[in-house]
C-alpha cells in the first residue's frame, strides 16, 4: 500500500508582507496505484506541491503523509521519486547516463559493482532503451530518449510514488506517445502511485483516474476524470475545457456571456473570497447579486466523488447560499 | 560538439593561435632557459660592467657585468612559477570559500558570503600589497599575498555559477533521492563549473604575472641574489639613461607574457562561451537544387501578399553547408489565415524569419521568388526592408518579453512606431498606442500603457506585441508559436484576438505552431512542414478527414485528444526527425514512414497539386479512407529508433 495524502498544505515563499502564498490549504489523496493528474495553469501551485512532497519546496502548513507516515521523516528511503519538465536540465551533462541512474540506487542495495551496473541495464531495458547505452553522455540523446532515462533514474530508487512534472511539454508530438504510453505501462506494471502535472488537459486525461484543477493555490475541483471532464462543475473547469484545442471543439466561439479578456490574478495580491470571481462567468461580474463569491471562499467538500469548491456550481441550486462558516 | 573539438577550435582563430604560440614559448622559456643561458647569467665580468648593447651583450650588460638578455630569458622560469602558484593558491581558496556556503550549516554560510562579499569590494593589488606587508618581504610572502587577493574574486565567481547550477533539476534530482549535499557539490557542482573556472584562472595568471612584477619593482617581492622581471626592471630603470636596453628587456617579456595568458583565458572564453564561429566563414556558393522544376506559380496572382518560391535557408557548420530550409514554396493571400505545422527542427520558423529578411548571418537566404506586397524582398534595399516591419508587416514572436525593451514604458514603445513610420507627432503617437491597446483588448489601457513591459502578464504582452503591430495596419502579421508559452486560456484569448483582427483589417495571417490543433482551429489553410520542406499543403477543412501525407496523418495519429481511446495505447511515430546535416537522399520521412518504398528511399518527391488547393509531396499518398496504422510500444523489449515497422490497414 502506498497513499499519498496532503492534509490541508500550504506552501509560503517570502516573508509575512511581501510573501506568496502558492499553495493555499490543499487537501488531496492519491489512492494506492493509482493515477492523480493535476492540472491548472501556470503559478497555480501545481508544481509547488510536488515539489513540497518531495522536499523541494518548504511545507509551512499541514502535513504530507504517505501511508500515514509524514514524508519528511521518510527522507532516508526516498520512497516519492519525482520526473523533471526539462529533458535537457534534469541530467548532469557531464555524468553518463548510468551513472546517473547508478547514483539514485539505494545505498547497501547492492554489494558488489558488478550487481550495480545489471541494475542499471535492467533499468535501461525497461524503459527500451538499450543497456550498452549506459555509458553515453546526455548530449548524445534525443529528448525523448532522455526523458526515458529521466524516469529510469527515478525508478533506481524503488519508489512507491512517482510524480511526472511535464515531462512532454518539452518533447515533439512524435515522441510524446512514447513516453505517455510507457510511464502507463511502467507504473501498472510496478502498481506505482502517481501524481501527474500537466496543463494538456488530454494528456491528463489519458493517464488518470481522478483529476484534480488547480486554481491560484487552491483545488477547485475534483473526481473521477471522466465524472470531472463530461460533467465539469466548476465555471474554472469548464473554461479551461473550452479552451483545449481538439479537433471538434471550437475554439473561436465566443461565449457572449463570459467576462472576456479578463486579466489573470496575481498569485502576490490573490483576490478575496473565491479567487476566480474576478474571471468567473456565473460570479459578481455577471451576477452582481452573488457577493458571496467577493466575501467568502468556498470550500472543497470532503465527500468522496465528485467535490467542486464553488458556490454556485450546482446549477440546480438557485437560493443564495449563506456565507461560509467553518465548523470545524 | 565534442569538447575535444572544441578547444581545438582556440588554435583556429589568429588571437588564439598567436597566444597559444607565445605561451608555448614562455613555458619553455621557463623549462629549459635556466639550463642553456645559467652560466652566462652568473658570468660576472668586472671589466664590463653596464655596458650598452652590443653584438656579444644584445641587452647590454648590469652593475656587476652580467648578461642582461640572459638574466631576462632566465627570470621566466621565476616569475611564471610565482603566478602560477600564487593562481594556484587564489583559486583553490576562493573555490573552497565559494563552495562552502552550500554545504555549510546556514549561519555559517551566511557569514562565509559576507566575508567574501567584504573581500571583494576592497581592491585586489591594495589587499596584496597589505598582505605582502603582514607575510613579510620577500618571495613567498608575494606569492600568499597575491594568491590570496585573488581568491575573493574567485569565491564569488564560483558562488554564482554554483548558484545557477543548483537550480537545474538534475540537483533536486539528487537531492530527493537523498544524495548528500557535499556528494551533490563535488559530483554535479564543479565538474559544471571547472571550464569556466579554468578559463578565468588563465586570465588571472596573466594578471598575477603583473603584480609581481609590480611587488618585485617596489622591492616586496623576489629578494636577491634570486630575480624576477620585476626585480630586473627595476635595477634597469635605475640605469634607464645609460642603458635604456636594460630596463626594456624585462618590460617586454612581461608584456608578453601578461599578454599571451589573457588573450588565452580570452580565447577560451569565447570557445567556452559558444562566441566563436567554430570552422571556416567563408561559404561555398549554394548548390542549386537538381531537380528544380516548373515554379509553383507562373506569376504572382492578384490579393496574393506573399509569395515565396525555392526558399531555401543554409548555415555554415565545421562539416559543410547545412540547409535547414530546402525549398519551400507556397502562397498567402489577403486576409487570409495559413498555419505553419511542424516539429522541432523542420524549419517552420526560419521559414518566417527568412520571409521577413530576418535571418542574422552566418545565415543565408536564398531563393527563386521571396515577394512581399510587390517588394523582392531579397534584392531590395535594407531601408526599404527595415520600413516594412512596422508598418506592412507585423511580426509576433514567442516570447514577448524579449521583444519588448524592458527599460521603456509599454505606451511609448507603441508609440514609437507610427512615429517613425509615419511622421505622427508624439501625442497624436500616444493616443493611437492607448486607442490600439484598447483594440486588443487590454484592460484599462490609458493606465497600462504607462507601465512597463514586466508589469504586464504573459497574454497582456502578446497582447501589447500584437497592438504595437497593428499601429500601422500591417497586410501581413507573421505570428511565430504566439501562444506556446501561454495558458491554453489566454492561448484561447490571443488566437481570438488574431482572428477579429484579421476580420477587421483584412490583414493576412501566417501562424507558426506545433500543435496541430490549434493550427486547426484557427486557419483556413495549413502547411505541414517536415525537413526542410513543405510535405503537405491543404485546406484546414479537409485536414482531419482528407491528409494524404504519411506524415499529417501519423501527426494528427499522435496527438491525444480529449476523446482518445484510453484502452489503447498512443500513436508512435518511430526514430526522429533527421538533423539538418543528415537529410536523406530521398523522402526524408521515407525512414519513419510505414508507406516507404525503394522509390521513397532514392528520390526525394516534388511538393505537387493533387487537386484544387492541396498540395502534397509523397510517392505513395495515402488514399482517402486508408488508415496509417501506427506501431503500437511495447515494453517487452528495447527497440531500436528508427525502425519502421509498420502495417497499412484499410483499403489499400
Amino acid at each position: 500500500m502506498s497513499e499519498l495524502r496532503f492534509d490541508h498544505v500550504s506552501v509560503r515563499y517570502g516573508s509575512r508582507s511581501t510573501g506568496l502564498t502558492a499553495v493555499d490549504d490543499v487537501s488531496l489523496t492519491i489512492p494506492s496505484g493509482s493515477v492523480v493528474g493535476l492540472v491548472g495553469e501556470s503559478g497555480s501551485g501545481k508544481s509547488t506541491l510536488a515539489r513540497a512532497a518531495i522536499g523541494l519546496a518548504p511545507v509551512t502548513g499541514g502535513a504530507i503523509t504517505l501511508d500515514g507516515v509524514d514524508v519528511a521523516k521518510l527522507r532516508r528511503r526516498h520512497p516519492i521519486q519525482m520526473v523533471f519538465q526539462d529533458p535537457f536540465s534534469s541530467l548532469d551533462p557531464r555524468m553518463a547516463i548510468g551513472e546517473s541512474i547508478a547514483e539514485m540506487i539505494p545505498r547497501g542495495t547492492f554489494s558488489s559493482a558488478a550487481a550495480k551496473r545489471a541494475e542499471v541495464g535492467r533499468l535501461l531495458k525497461l524503459v527500451n532503451l538499450d543497456p550498452d547505452r549506459a555509458g553515453s553522455l546526455p548530449g548524445a540523446l534525443s529528448g525523448g530518449q532522455r526523458q526515458r532515462i529521466g524516469l529510469a533514474r527515478a525508478l533506481a530508487a524503488r519508489p512507491e510514488v512517482i510524480i511526472a512534472d511535464e515531462i512532454t511539454s518539452a518533447l515533439d508530438v512524435s515522441v510524446q506517445g512514447s513516453v505517455l504510453n510507457l510511464v502507463r505501462n511502467v507504473c501498472a506494471e510496478l502498481e506505482l502511485t502517481m501524481l501527474f502535472i500537466s496543463h494538456n488537459l488530454s494528456v491528463v486525461r489519458y493517464l488518470s483516474d481522478y483529476i484534480a484543477v488547480m486554481y491560484l493555490g487552491h483545488i477547485v475541483e475534483l473526481g473521477p476524470v471522466d465524472e470531472v471532464l463530461n460533467n465539469a462543475k466548476h465555471p474554472y473547469t469548464r473554461e479551461l475545457l473550452a479552451s483545449v484545442p481538439t479537433r471538434n471543439g471550437d475554439l473561436l466561439a465566443v461565449d457572449p456571456a463570459a467576462p472576456m479578456d479578463v486579466e489573470p490574478a496575481d498569485p502576490h495580491h490573490p483576490p478575496s473570497g473565491c479567487r476566480f470571481n474576478p474571471r468567473c462567468p456565473i460570479g459578481p461580474l455577471v451576477h452582481p447579486e452573488r457577493q458571496i463569491c467577493v466575501q467568502s471562499a468556498p470550500q472543497l467538500p470532503t465527500t468522496p466523488g465528485h467535490a467542486t469548491a464553488c458556490h454556485f456550481a450546482d446549477p440546480t441550486r438557485d437560493r443564495v447560499p449563506q456565507p461560509f462558516e467553518p465548523s470545524w | 560538439m565534442p569538447t575535444r573539438l572544441k578547444w581545438l577550435s582556440i588554435v583556429r582563430s589568429p588571437v588564439g593561435a598567436t597566444a597559444t604560440v607565445l605561451v608555448l614559448i614562455v613555458a619553455l622559456l621557463a623549462i629549459f632557459a635556466p639550463l642553456l643561458w645559467g652560466a652566462q647569467a652568473e658570468a660576472i665580468d668586472t671589466a664590463g660592467t653596464q655596458q650598452g648593447p652590443s653584438a656579444e651583450h644584445l641587452l647590454g650588460t648590469d652593475a656587476l657585468g652580467r648578461d642582461v638578455l640572459a638574466r631576462v630569458l632566465i627570470a621566466t622560469q621565476l616569475s611564471v612559477a610565482l603566478a602560477v602558484i600564487a593562481v594556484v593558491i587564489g583559486v583553490t581558496v576562493g573555490t573552497l570559500l565559494g563552495t562552502a556556503p552550500s554545504v555549510l550549516p546556514r549561519w555559517a554560510a551566511r557569514l562565509v558570503v559576507g566575508i567574501v562579499n567584504i573581500a571583494v569590494a576592497f581592491p585586489g593589488l591594495l589587499l596584496a600589497l597589505f598582505l605582502a606587508a603582514v607575510f613579510g618581504v620577500g618571495a613567498t610572502g608575494a606569492v600568499f599575498a597575491i594568491g590570496l587577493a585573488m581568491a575573493p574574486s574567485f569565491a564569488r565567481l564560483t558562488q554564482t555559477m554554483s548558484a545557477a547550477i543548483a537550480g537545474r533539476d538534475f540537483i533536486s534530482a539528487a537531492r530527493a533521492a537523498g544524495v548528500s549535499r557535499l556528494r551533490v557539490l563535488i559530483r554535479h557542482v564543479l565538474p559544471n563549473i571547472a571550464e569556466p573556472l579554468i578559463v578565468n584562472a588563465t586570465v588571472a595568471a596573466g594578471g598575477a604575472l603583473l603584480a609581481f612584477a609590480g611587488l618585485s619593482f617596489l622591492g616586496i617581492g623576489v629578494q636577491v641574489p634570486a630575480y624576477d622581471w620585476g626585480k630586473l626592471l627595476s635595477e634597469g630603470l635605475n640605469r634607464i639613461y645609460i642603458n635604456p636596453a636594460a630596463a626594456f628587456g624585462p618590460a617586454v617579456a612581461v608584456v608578453v607574457a601578461g599578454l599571451a595568458f589573457n588573450l588565452l583565458g580570452e580565447t577560451a572564453a569565447s570557445v567556452a562561451g559558444g562566441r566563436v564561429a567554430t570552422g571556416r566563414w567563408t561559404l561555398p556558393p549554394l548548390p542549386q537544387p537538381a531537380t528544380r522544376t516548373v515554379p509553383a506559380f507562373p506569376n504572382v496572382s492578384v490579393g496574393t501578399i506573399l509569395s515565396i518560391e525555392n526558399l531555401r535557408v543554409s548555415y555554415p557548420t565545421p562539416n559543410g553547408l547545412v540547409h535547414p530550409v530546402r525549398g519551400v514554396s507556397f502562397e498567402v493571400r489577403e486576409g487570409e489565415a495559413l498555419g505553419v505545422v511542424g516539429e522541432s527542427g523542420s524549419g517552420k520558423s526560419l521559414t518566417a524569419l527568412a520571409a521577413s529578411r530576418l535571418i542574422e548571418p552566418p545565415g543565408v537566404v536564398d531563393a527563386d521568388r521571396l515577394e512581399f506586397n510587390g517588394i523582392q524582398m531579397l534584392t531590395a534595399p535594407e531601408k526599404t526592408i527595415r520600413g516594412l516591419l512596422g508598418t506592412s508587416l507585423a511580426m509576433v514572436f514567442q516570447d514577448p518579453m524579449t521583444s519588448f525593451n524592458p527599460t521603456r514604458r509599454i505606451g511609448s514603445q507603441l508609440a514609437e512606431a507610427a512615429q517613425e513610420h509615419q511622421g505622427m507627432s508624439k501625442k497624436d503617437a500616444m493616443k493611437r498606442a492607448v486607442k490600439q491597446l484598447q483594440a486588443v483588448r487590454v484592460p484599462a489601457a490609458t493606465r497600462r500603457a504607462e507601465q512597463y513591459p514586466h508589469e504586464f502578464s504573459g497574454g497582456m504582452r502578446q497582447r501589447a506585441m500584437i497592438a504595437m503591430g497593428l499601429m500601422n495596419r500591417p497586410k501581413l502579421i507573421i505570428a511565430d508559436e504566439p501562444t506556446t508559452a501561454l495558458d491554453v486560456t489566454v492561448q484561447r484569448q490571443v488566437l481570438r484576438l488574431l482572428e477579429r483582427v484579421r476580420t477587421d483589417t483584412n490583414a493576412a495571417i501566417l501562424l507558426i505552431s506545433h500543435d496541430i490543433a490549434v493550427v486547426s482551429q484557427s486557419c483556413e489553410r495549413v502547411l505541414v512542414m517536415y525537413a526542410g520542406r513543405v510535405v503537405e499543403d491543404l485546406p484546414t477543412a479537409e485536414l482531419y478527414t482528407g491528409a494524404r501525407h504519411p506524415y499529417t496523418r501519423a501527426l494528427l495519429e499522435v496527438v491525444p485528444d480529449l476523446d482518445t481511446d484510453r484502452e489503447q495505447p498512443l500513436g508512435v511515430i518511430p526514430g526522429r526527425p533527421p538533423a539538418p546535416g543528415e537529410v536523406p537522399l530521398g523522402c526524408a520521412f521515407a525512414a519513419r514512414c510505414p508507406l516507404a518504398t525503394v522509390q521513397c528511399r532514392e528520390s526525394d518527391p516534388e511538393l505537387e497539386t493533387h487537386r484544387d488547393k492541396h498540395r502534397v509531396a509523397c510517392w505513395n499518398p495515402v488514399g482517402g479512407d486508408t488508415r496509417v496504422t501506427l506501431p503500437e510500444l511495447s515494453t517487452a523489449a528495447p527497440r531500436t529508433e528508427a525502425a519502421p515497422v509498420a502495417t497499412v490497414g484499410g483499403a489499400q
